[in-house]
């Protein structure tokens, strides 16, 4: 009896593994028959495309940080370009300035409404300025003029020598950079032909 | 089936171009761009630039014809020579003592203008031109204006493509005029025309000339008639009348009148202070006739501007005598 039971479950343990393999050869036969190829190609090329997307990765990461230097290459040179331009044009846009100031220096000692007129006899052929007609413009004419000193600063007619006085033609605010030129200041000496001068400045301030 | 597939993968990645190429196109198509572009902007930034420098030289370069008059009554004559052709635009107002404004633009290396440049105003100058005038050779004459004392000094710009002939016989000119024009040696003022020669006749006598100068006297005052506009001139007006536009002559003759009446006033203040000098009450009295016979050009007439004339020269000669001179 005992024999006969160990028979019985030998044998059933034998059709399990038959039917086990029976299902695996079908199963293996099934598979085999549909996609042997793809089966065959889907292990190899799922881990090349794997490889190959990272690689793509790397590019394109690599383009970009390319790419992004590049912007900042460009925008470094424009910024470069811009700020030589920059001071190029600061630079002549103050000798400009400093020619108009030096320009406005001889204009002053050329106006009519300064300059020695034929009254002063020989003073007008020097560099010579009324002092009258500087007290009666300072006091009087400094408005209807304005416009003439337009982006200077200031223009002051100083007497230095003998006696120290201040005549102001155009005031707006106290210039940064100066300059100046002697000039003499003459006056009618009450007799015809007679005049007495003193030695001045013209003084051009221009902002900063 | 499997094969053909394979296949077709393998020439669809051959058939698209990569991505380095891909980048490299559109990378290098920006790179172009943005440099013509930068090279674009670069041209006619420079060309405004070079135009924005020219019009703050060209008022400098004007400075010593405006400060002539300081050394005498003389005229001066030169050619400003621009680095390239420009277009000068000017204008005028007659506003209190007034200005002028001036833009230009310059011609650049591909024959293409630059943009006008802001306006800059000049105050301090008399400029007699045209509107608009096109060149690269200005010929610069300046003359100092008195009546009968100094004003200021006029600058009159001739550009190279306007040419003016003389067309009477030249005694018929008067001498002064002559003589000047000879020594100033100015290559588009010329005596006498010849045949067929396409030029702006100047005439002492025919009013059919283009220019028309009806003097008084040694034509120290009179009218020129230029078409249909009559500009009335004293003392060194003349030339400003004849080488200006009929609206830039009448506008700077406002400013110089007004700048006379200031000058005016500043000799009577001075008069005032050597009043017990002997002939200077007579000096105002004939300095205040003097300014009020100072009109502006839509009121002034033929006979107007003589007696403006006439008065300076009696004023000059009351001053001349007096004990004290005010001027």
């Amino acid at each position: 009896m005992k024999t006969h039971m160990r028979h019985a479950r030998f044998f059933k343990m034998m059709n399990k593994m038959e039917a086990k393999k029976t299902r695996r050869i079908e199963y293996s036969k099934k598979c085999c028959s549909n996609n042997h190829l793809s089966n065959q190609l889907t292990k190899p090329k799922h881990l090349s495309h794997h490889l190959t997307n990272k690689k793509a990765q790397i590019k394109i990461q690599e383009m970009a940080f390319v790419l992004l230097a590049l912007v900042f290459l460009f925008i470094l040179a424009f910024l470069f370009f811009t700020r030589l331009n920059l001071s190029n044009i600061e630079k002549r846009t103050a000798e400009l300035r400093e020619e108009r100031a030096l320009s406005v220096l001889g204009k002053i000692s050329a106006m009519p409404e300064l300059r020695c007129s034929a009254s002063l006899g020989k003073a007008t052929e020097t560099l010579c300025l009324d002092k009258s007609k500087i007290e009666i413009f300072s006091e009087k004419f400094t408005d209807e003029y304005e416009n003439i000193w337009r982006g200077l600063s200031s223009v002051k007619i100083l007497e230095v020598f003998p006696n120290e006085e201040e005549y102001i033609i155009y005031y707006k605010n106290e210039g940064n950079l100066s300059y100046s030129n002697f000039v003499s200041l003459c006056q009618e000496g009450g007799e015809r032909n007679e005049y007495r001068c003193s030695i001045g400045m013209i003084l051009v301030s221009l902002p900063a | 089936m499997i094969s053909s597939l394979q296949h077709l993968i393998i020439n669809k990645r051959a058939q698209m171009p990569s991505f380095g190429w891909i980048f490299a196109i559109i990378l290098g198509i920006a790179i172009l761009f943005f440099a013509i572009f930068f090279v674009g902007r670069l041209i006619a930034g420079g060309g405004y630039q070079q135009a924005a420098e020219l019009v703050y030289s060209f008022d400098i370069l004007l400075n010593p014809f405006a400060s002539i008059g300081g050394v005498g009554e003389v005229t001066l004559s030169k050619t400003i020579s621009m680095p390239s052709e420009i277009s000068l635009k000017m204008s005028c107002d007659d506003s209190g003592i007034g200005k002028q404004g001036i833009s230009l633009r310059t011609r650049g290396a591909f024959g293409k203008w630059s943009e006008y440049t802001p306006e800059k105003g000049i105050y301090d100058k008399y400029i007699f031109t045209f509107s608009e005038s096109e060149g690269k050779r200005f010929y610069v004459l300046s003359k100092s204006f008195e009546l009968p004392f100094r004003v200021e000094d006029l600058i009159f710009i001739i550009t190279e493509d306007i040419k003016y002939c003389f067309i009477d016989n030249e005694e018929n000119i008067p001498s002064e005029i002559k003589n000047e024009f000879k020594a100033l040696e100015i290559p588009n003022v010329k005596f006498g025309r010849e045949q067929g020669e396409d030029c702006t006749s100047i005439s002492f006598r025919s009013s059919q000339a283009d220019i028309y100068v009806d003097c008084k006297g040694e034509c120290n005052s009179g009218t020129v008639v230029k078409g249909e506009d009559e500009l009335y001139f004293a003392s060194s007006l003349l030339y400003g009348a004849i080488f200006s536009s009929p609206s830039m002559y009448k506008c700077n003759f406002n400013r110089l009148m007004e700048r006379l009446s200031l000058l005016c006033e500043i000799y009577d203040e001075k008069a005032k202070k050597i009043l017990d000098c002997q002939g200077v009450q007579a000096v105002r009295t004939k300095l205040n006739a003097f300014k009020n016979s100072i009109e502006k050009s839509d009121k002034m007439t033929s006979a107007k501007i003589n007696a403006l004339y006439d008065n300076s020269e009696e004023l000059e000669d009351e001053n001349t005598y007096a004990s004290c001179q005010v001027f």
